[in-house]
């Protein structure tokens, strides 16, 4: 499909170096204080056997990049998160253009390429943003 | 339009339905959130127009605030956004309201996805699906 974007080849990358301190600020900020998350003792009893970074970081993360590349532009994004990342990586997101050229497949790895979140997300027309009844 | 739930214990996955309306959560992006956003991404949040990622935390935060206690172990397994190209404003109360569109078992999985739509002066500025495997 042509595309009328005439979009960069790659987003801009953008990381962040994890930390305990940091996922306590992420729990507080959304108000998820999972132990998987947050208390190594609790980790410890898991299959990760240590806590895990919030997958939403990396999703934030990874708008951060589209954003910082595109601005806040409209947007469709559609993800998976495919790993967990143990607390104190890093996490680097960026994207490459698809061959369609509206678009940019998307991804969040640690810094030896293990990928954590993928997906595609696809610029689209702007509409209007005037809010009918919520649900 | 949904119905509102009067589930009274855990939220397991048998007390949602299709259609269930969750609830509606104001969030503030106040002085304390932006500061910690900041302190996470090492970026200070300088301008009247905020970043887009922060429409995610608040997303996820009406998200967790509704349908409470849920037991533990659910995954966050993907998900969907729409953003409509209209960043945040500092010191806005976002409106987020939150619903189940969809239930299913496969594979013996139980696979709850929610939506989420966050709103601001009468404006929409994101939507998007959260897809879930319920622990119980």
């Amino acid at each position: 499909m042509a595309s009328d974007h005439n979009l960069p080849p790659l987003l801009t990358s953008v990381r962040i170096d994890t930390s305990a301190t940091k996922t306590a600020r992420y729990a507080a900020l959304t108000a998820d204080f999972n132990p998987i998350h947050v208390d190594p003792a609790f980790a410890e009893g898991t299959p990760f056997g240590v806590p895990i970074n919030h997958g939403t970081l990396g999703l934030s993360l990874l708008m951060q990049a589209v954003e910082t590349t595109l601005g806040a532009v409209p947007q469709v994004m559609d993800v998976r998160f495919s790993k967990p990342a143990p607390v104190g990586v890093a996490l680097i997101a960026g994207g490459e253009l698809l061959d369609t050229g509206d678009g940019y497949h998307v991804h969040v790895t640690t810094a030896d390429g293990v990928r954590l979140i993928e997906g595609e997300l696809r610029l689209v027309d702007q509409v209007s943003t005037r809010q009918k009844e919520p649900f | 339009m949904g119905h509102q739930s009067d589930v009274t214990g855990t939220w397991v996955f048998s007390a949602f339905s299709e259609g269930q309306v969750l609830g509606s959560t104001e969030v503030c992006l106040d002085e304390g959130r932006l500061g910690l956003w900041s302190e996470i991404f090492d970026q200070p949040a300088r301008s009247e127009h905020l970043s887009v990622s922060m429409l995610v935390s608040a997303m996820m935060e009406a998200y967790l605030r509704v349908a409470q206690p849920r037991p533990p172990g659910n995954i966050h397994a993907g998900q969907k956004l729409r953003l409509y190209g209209r960043a945040p404003h500092r010191g806005e109360v976002l409106t987020i309201a939150t619903r189940v569109v969809r239930k299913e078992e496969r594979k013996g999985r139980k696979w709850l996805t929610f939506e989420s739509e966050i709103a601001a002066g009468g404006e929409k500025l994101l939507s998007g699906e959260i897809l879930t495997i319920w622990a119980e």
